[in-house]
């Protein structure tokens, strides 16, 4: 029995040393994202660049009585998050998640957070549904109904993509609704720095969250001007900067294997307004606009495809991760780093872009995207 | 259809899901044990096999059963709770049901093999048991391998076996072998069940901690009115209490036999 005794102390250490090392978190790969992230701005939520204005809209609240959003949170900091209440995943995930770390906060940290639930769905989600489910997650929590419209009005001010419903026969009480699945932080000064994709935990909102309480900002400000982008135009129509379309940065995260990889890019509009209806490679056999969609259940991360996008004058338009991206299917070789992919967009007026999208590493993009939205900044 | 449980991001259903791996590895353990319970027999001299204990299909069927949907789909990919009492079935009722299945000349086959007795000694299949009860429940390991089916399948299988290594020396009796005797064996199930630190470690961490331990449950697509939370305390309850309830049945077949034998 001494025996015994003996050769099980070190399966008990080493028991307590690997639960004291994982601590309470899980450890998959977007853990070390979000622990690099943290450690690059003092927060786990992804930065956005630029900070998005606190919008100012009025909608009805679960009481029927007008809510505006800008007065009614003004001070506050603000989560406010588009979803509807017959979402099967993002929607409950996110909310509980919240709800469970903000019962644990202190009352102070608490009180000076506001949490916002738009609802995408208006058909379905009548203030009194929408009253009975937020509250069964916390009483405190506002739930926002508008028309689609009026929702998709504030999207689009948001620079988030629109509600995405196919067609639903009339009478029919099963469907789906596309939205946006990240969570938008405004912090106690009315700006969104800081959103919240979906995969964001509990530990990572018990972490954040009073530090936004306390009015704390993200630290490393992302770095700016042209000087990080590396635009290489490509063949006679060597001509970006002086179309009407300017594209700050077209990136390619090195890609794992041949079969597939992202494009992302960062452009503007500087005159009429303008569509890209299609993207093109001579380097890959299809590429493909999609939008992060929570979807149709397949996947969490559902990919919705987009046939076109429309870019507003003096709009800057943005395919980053978690966002609207472009597919490339099929590489004819796996580009490797320092290389460049040749990439067509196919603007309705502008014509064709010509670009080179360099490949770098993925812990760069976010780097890059961010430094190319901010030169592209008025 | 699926080779096997994992987890998904699709909503839970309650339709019926064909899980086609599972039903072939019950069907290659029952096949598994009668083949070599045959050879046993024939190397024995003996006419026929002896018929198969019952015990064994009981085993079988909790194999199956912890396995295959709806218990194993709730355990791979939904709640945390679930895949515990999937554990419990697989790594501590049916081991020992199963290894009623094998033959006194099945066990004879085989026990004098210096691999076999190495892992079936009561020290090493404690802390192997044990450290794979560690292992398959740290965060980083079940959020990676409980995304892919083969690795939901690695952790399922290794519980099956580990769990093997561990019940042997409880239930396995050869007549050639050492003695491990009843309050020994009592004493093995205290230590290593019952009061096994890993275990009580383990399910502490999942009833107390802050936030739940695994991301793959709490970003698992809901199922209405069960919190994340509320279900790794669960989880954690029935660790502790089911593990430790076990044992207790487990040493009271042992005492009452013991106390048999000794009247």
């Amino acid at each position: 029995m001494l025996r015994l005794r003996v050769r099980l102390v070190p399966l008990t250490l080493a028991g307590a040393l690997a639960l004291a090392a994982c601590g309470t978190r899980g450890g998959d790969a977007r853990d070390s994202d979000a622990a690099a992230a943290a450690a690059a701005n003092g927060f786990r939520g992804v930065i956005t660049a630029p900070p998005r204005e606190k919008p100012d809209f009025t909608l009805t609240d679960v009481n029927g009585a007008p809510f505006n959003f800008r007065q009614a949170t003004a001070g506050k900091v603000t989560l406010l998050f588009f979803g509807y209440t017959h979402c099967p995943d993002v929607c409950p995930l996110h909310v509980a998640n919240v709800a469970a770390v903000l019962r644990k906060l202190p009352f102070e940290e608490r009180e000076a957070v506001r949490f916002v639930f738009v609802t995408t769905d208006p058909a379905r989600d009548t203030p009194e549904r929408l009253k009975e489910w937020l509250g069964s997650f916390d009483p405190t929590f506002i739930g926002l109904h508008g028309s689609v419209e009026e929702v998709n009005r504030i999207l689009y001010g948001l620079r988030m993509p629109p509600i995405q419903q196919a067609d639903v026969p009339a009478g029919t009480a099963e469907y789906e609704v596309g939205h946006a699945a990240q969570v938008l932080a405004f912090g106690l000064d009315g700006l969104s720095r800081l959103e919240y994709p979906f995969g964001i935990r509990q530990d990572d909102w018990a972490h954040d969250l009073p530090k936004l309480a306390r009015g704390e900002l993200p630290t490393g400000a992302p770095p700016s001007g042209p000087g990080a982008v590396d635009l290489k135009p490509l063949g006679e129509r060597a001509d970006v900067p002086a179309v009407a379309i300017r594209v700050a940065v077209a990136l390619v995260p090195q890609p794992a294997t041949t079969t597939e990889g992202a494009l992302y890019l960062v452009l503007r509009n500087n005159l009429a307004e303008d569509t890209l209806y299609a993207v093109s490679s001579e380097a890959a056999q299809r590429a493909e606009m999609h939008e992060t969609m929570p979807g149709d259940h397949k996947t969490m991360g559902h990919m919705m495809p987009v046939p076109e996008v429309v870019v507003r004058a003096g709009e800057t338009l943005q395919f980053v991760p978690g966002g609207r991206h472009v597919m490339l299917l099929g590489f004819s070789s796996r580009p490797v780093l320092g290389e460049s992919v040749p990439i067509r967009l196919h603007f309705r007026r502008a014509g064709e872009l010509i670009l080179a999208a360099n490949v770098v590493p993925y812990a760069d993009l976010e780097r890059l995207l961010a430094a190319a939205a901010a030169s592209l900044a008025p | 259809m699926q080779f096997w449980c994992s987890a998904t991001t699709r909503a839970w259903t309650w339709t019926w899901q064909a899980y086609v791996g599972i039903w072939i590895f019950v069907l290659l353990v029952a096949a598994g044990m009668v083949a070599w319970n045959r050879v046993a027999a024939r190397r024995a001299g003996m006419a026929s096999s002896p018929p198969m204990h019952p015990l064994f299909v009981v085993g079988l069927l909790v194999l199956w059963l912890a396995l295959d949907w709806p218990i194993g789909a709730l355990g791979a990919g939904y709640l945390a709770s679930v895949h515990m009492l999937q554990f419990l079935l697989i790594g501590l009722v049916a081991p020992p049901l199963l290894l009623r299945g094998i033959s006194p000349q099945a066990q004879a086959l085989v026990a004098d093999h210096p691999l076999i007795q190495r892992l079936t000694s009561p020290i090493f299949a404690l802390v192997v048991f044990n450290a794979t009860v560690l292992v398959t429940h740290l965060p980083a390991v079940a959020d990676t391998l409980m995304r892919s089916q083969l690795g939901s399948m690695v952790i399922d299988v290794s519980w099956l076996v580990t769990g093997l290594f561990f019940w042997w020396p409880v239930v396995v009796e050869l007549p050639r072998r050492a003695k491990f005797p009843p309050p020994l064996r009592m004493l093995y199930l205290i230590g290593g069940l019952m009061f096994s630190p890993v275990m009580f470690g383990l399910a502490g961490f999942l009833a107390y901690s802050e936030t739940p331990m695994y991301g793959f449950y709490e970003l698992a697509p809901p199922i209405p009115g069960i919190s994340s939370r509320d279900d790794h305390q669960a989880a954690g309850a029935l660790m502790s209490v089911g593990g430790a309830t076990i044992a207790f049945i487990a040493m009271s077949v042992i005492f009452f036999r013991w106390s048999k034998t000794d009247q």
